[in-house]
């Protein structure tokens, strides 16, 4: 197993849990079938986080472990061993008799394997992945006993009223769009990680969460009568669901307003190549924070018109993503 | 455009000749008063500006006077001689009530004492240096730092400034002892004491917070802005408008085809190729609607790459902002068609920027951990630039020499706590006019438009119109959502709605696709691990990752440091290194 603070490669049954030589002791051991071991959480840690310098969710770790399978090796074993099956096949036509038995022979030789390989890899990027219950273990085992555990990582909500600031016109001007998410969490990520200041958006979610924001949205949904609304929710959820919770929580009706519902139906994210390691099982109750990070900031940042064009198309993610670099 | 430059100080070697090589490129009609211990030089513009008679060189038996720009408002026929006689009967103090777009110099034979003094809103810009008992001035750093003699030091702090705002703000430049004179601000220094002093005299917050409230702001602004375009307009002559498409430019082509009815008025209209984000539909738009000549150029690295290392010579102290290339293409565009170009700058900073919002916003949540400088943090973060990226990218010893406390953050912290605007918003403006437009908008123009002797005329941030933004109720900049309220609710029935409608791009120069294709072998050879390594300033690895966009942290912003980087290091082994 490898050391995440120094990259040693440790002998489990030799060296023991200790790294021997930066001190690191492992979380995680190998001898206990544990499920993810020390370095891939770091690594997907350091991903999710962006080097420390984005807040994240345990949903969007998920995601990330989920979308970093490691089972590439079986399929590119299939395609060498399909390759040299082939090779062999074309070779038996163009020799004598006597060497076209042999040829033939390596060719089954080397094809059926490769068949047993690729059903193989089909199987366990369907069926082989870290189930969420063995995430959520990890994850708290991580956060408690790691010299790693990530401050970024975002647990619980935590949103509350901002001090008494002494300019009386901070909340004046209104905002360009509103945003509306169908978790509490998600809108904690999205503040933290200052989305609401890029999109010049005011982020609250279905909930009404967080409550004091309540007037202040009700001011600007009264004074800006065509302010864009962007709704967006999980795969496990339909719009009008969202909608009518908003409406319970909040009492405004969302109806009344400009409303943009930028997709994640399962159909649609099954399209996208960058979700394609998704189980499907997994697809039909996504949450927002399991897509790509980009993606989600990507569907506020763009326009509805952009969206119902570009959405569907492969391209779209990428396109959304380089959008996200662009100066 | 025309230029002053000269020198003070006790037997002095003649350098007016130096200087003046440096500043060519703004015209080869110069005139120069040089004596033992004194020179004073100008530059005339080849063309025949309608202030003419405003700028250039005076001298009597007390007093000499160096005048480049024009004056506007009641000024627009003061003469350099009339300047001489004001200054005689009332001092420095007369001057300071000056208006319009100037730098200018002033030295007292019999005191020995020279002024320098920069108009209200920094339409033009004045560097400085004190070396050997003497003073050198002229409008483009390079005059000074070219001189021989002079030791080119390299400011640790204005690096990380500029790759945190993309500009140099305040009085810093590059180079350790130059100087930009800030506007609205004159600097004296006595020959015979060698005492120094900078003064500000232009001070918009106070003058908003003593003026009385219009009638109505609307009319207040239609009338300013009608005066402030008429006080640029040559006679009875054509002229250019840089049209991007967006609110501001489309503003001042519609006001300008309320003065030049009689003339053609074109405009220009920069894109980078179909598949990279443009507005030229919004352009072609307004144009037609204004009836004006159009004309669009494309613009890509293979046009400019071969003069990249000229427009980086011309812009001199680096800004590290990609919108100077197609300044300065642009302009050397539009001179084939005429002489006087009006642009749209000073929209964003005196009506309500992309910023504001976002600085507000960050304000609308509690339960996060702020610290007692996060809006100064904010306002570094909202540049966008390598704010963040400053630990990584700069050499431990270049992170060593300056102070992220005393460097970045106290320069800010005075327009948090001012008591002049009691609205954030207004800070949050008066920052912008300060650092942005002073440091990077107007000093940006003027040169890219010197380089090829076109005057930048900027009505939307003429000192005026800055006092009266301050001026402005805050609800008339921000609104509802919208930005430069005033400005839609002043030009609904003149311009396209869909103009007026549209939400705020600004010009995306793709320079994040270019490093990935057209200018990638260029930017490696530049940013060579041989070459970085070498200088020492930055971190090689890190120059590395983002040539091969492979930057794990989040604020990626490829393009944008890359051409930072780019224009750093080629300014640095012009100047510096004097390859």
């Amino acid at each position: 197993m490898k050391c995440p603070q120094c990259n040693y490669n440790q002998r489990r049954k030799r060296q023991g849990i200790k790294c021997i030589q930066c001190g690191y002791v492992f979380v995680f051991d190998p001898l206990r079938n544990d499920p993810v071991l020390d370095y891939r959480m770091a690594n997907m840690i350091k991903k999710a986080s962006s080097n420390d310098t984005q807040y994240f969710t345990p949903d969007m770790l998920y995601g990330l472990f989920l979308r970093y399978r490691k089972h590439d090796h079986l399929f590119y074993t299939a395609v060498v061993l399909l390759i040299i099956s082939a090779i062999s096949g074309i070779m038996s036509f163009n020799v004598d008799t006597a060497n076209a038995k042999s040829y033939t022979i390596i060719s089954l030789f080397f094809f059926i394997p490769s068949i047993l390989y690729y059903i193989s890899y089909r199987y366990k990027k369907v069926h082989n992945y870290l189930s969420r219950k063995d995430f959520d273990k990890a994850l708290q085992k991580w956060q408690k006993n790691s010299i790693l555990s990530s401050y970024k990582l975002i647990e619980t909500p935590g949103l509350r009223p901002p001090p008494d600031w002494k300019e009386k016109d901070i909340f004046s001007y209104g905002v360009e769009k509103i945003i509306i998410l169908d978790n509490n969490l998600s809108v904690d990520l999205m503040i933290k990680n200052n989305e609401h200041v890029n999109a010049k958006a005011l982020i609250i979610s279905s909930t009404g969460y967080p409550k004091y924001l309540k007037p202040i949205l009700k001011k600007i949904l009264a004074e800006q009568t065509d302010i864009p609304i962007v709704l967006l929710h999980g795969s496990s959820r339909q719009a009008h669901t969202v909608v009518q919770q908003f409406k319970n929580k909040t009492g405004i009706d969302l109806n009344n307003y400009t409303l943009q519902i930028p997709g994640y139906t399962a159909e649609q994210l099954k399209e996208i190549k960058y979700l394609q390691n998704y189980p499907p099982e997994v697809r039909h109750k996504l949450s927002l924070d399991m897509l790509p990070y980009a993606a989600t900031i990507g569907l506020f940042s763009l326009s509805a018109a952009l969206l119902a064009e570009e959405f569907n198309k492969s391209s779209a993610l990428a396109y959304i993503i380089e959008d996200d670099d662009f100066e | 455009m025309d230029a002053i430059f000269g020198y003070i100080g006790l037997h002095a070697p003649p350098l007016c000749q130096s200087m003046y090589a440096q500043l060519q490129h703004r015209g080869s009609d110069y005139h120069f008063i040089e004596q033992d211990h004194y020179a004073f030089g100008f530059i005339q513009t080849p063309l025949s500006w309608q202030q003419a008679q405003h700028h250039g060189l005076y001298e009597d038996a007390n007093l000499i006077i160096a005048i480049a720009g024009f004056f506007t408002h009641t000024q627009t026929t003061m003469t350099p001689a009339q300047i001489a006689h004001l200054y005689k009967k009332h001092g420095i103090e007369a001057l300071t009530q000056l208006s319009g777009a100037f730098v200018l110099s002033i030295y007292d034979k019999q005191r020995k004492h020279l002024c320098l003094m920069r108009d209200g809103a920094g339409q033009r810009t004045l560097y400085y240096s004190i070396w050997n008992k003497r003073i050198y001035f002229a409008v483009e750093p390079k005059a000074i730092h070219q001189l021989p003699g002079f030791s080119r030091r390299l400011r640790p702090a204005s690096l990380a400034q500029y790759f945190s705002f993309s500009f140099i703000p305040e009085q810093y430049t590059m180079l350790e002892n130059i100087y930009e004179l800030r506007p609205g601000y004159y600097f004296s220094w006595n020959l015979s004491t060698q005492q120094q002093q900078l003064q500000r005299y232009f001070f918009f917050e106070k003058d908003a917070s003593n003026t009385t409230a219009p009638h109505s702001w609307q009319q207040a602004f239609l009338h300013l802005f009608h005066e402030t375009v008429a006080d640029r307009l040559p006679h009875q002559k054509e002229v250019g408008v840089f049209l991007s498409g967006g609110l501001d430019s489309s503003i001042v082509t519609a006001e300008l085809t309320q003065h030049q009815a009689a003339h053609t008025i074109h405009t220009f209209t920069l894109h980078f190729g179909k598949k990279y984000y443009h507005e030229l539909d919004y352009a072609r738009m307004l144009a037609k609607h204004c009836g004006t000549q159009h004309h669009e150029l494309l613009l890509n690295p293979k046009n400019f790459l071969q003069r990249i290392q000229d427009i980086i010579w011309r812009l001199d102290d680096p800004i590290g902002d990609p919108i100077t290339v197609p300044n300065y293409e642009l302009a050397a565009f539009a001179t084939q068609h005429v002489d006087w170009i009006f642009n749209g700058e000073g929209g964003d900073p005196c009506f309500g920027g992309p910023k504001n919002f976002g600085m507000l916003l960050q304000h609308w949540y509690g339960g996060l951990h702020r610290s007692k400088d996060f809006r100064e943090h904010a306002y570094l973060t909202s540049f966008k630039k390598a704010y963040d990226d400053l630990p990584l990218l700069l050499s431990p010893a270049m992170q060593a020499a300056y102070s992220r406390q005393h460097d970045l953050i106290a320069l800010l912290t005075p327009y948090f706590n001012t008591s002049q605007a009691e609205n954030f918003l207004d800070k949050l403006m008066a920052m912008n006019i300060h650092l942005k437009g002073a440091h990077l908008i107007l000093p940006k123009v003027e040169r890219m438009l010197a380089s090829h002797h076109l005057p930048a005329l900027s009505p939307l941030f003429d000192d005026r119109m800055v006092v009266f933004s301050q001026c402005l109720p805050s609800q008339l900049k921000l609104s509802h959502g919208q930005e430069k309220h005033i400005l839609k609710q002043c030009f609904a029935n003149k311009i396209p709605q869909a103009i007026i409608d549209r939400p705020k791009n600004g010009m995306r120069v793709p320079v994040h696709f270019w490093f990935k294709g057209e200018m990638r072998r260029y930017a490696k050879h530049i940013l060579s691990p041989k070459e970085i390594n070498k200088a020492g300033i930055f971190q090689a690895e890190r120059v590395k990752q983002l040539l091969q966009y492979d930057v794990a942290e989040r604020n990626k912003r490829y393009g944008l440091k890359l051409w930072m980087l780019l224009t750093f290091e080629i300014w640095r082994r012009q100047v510096i290194e004097k390859e």
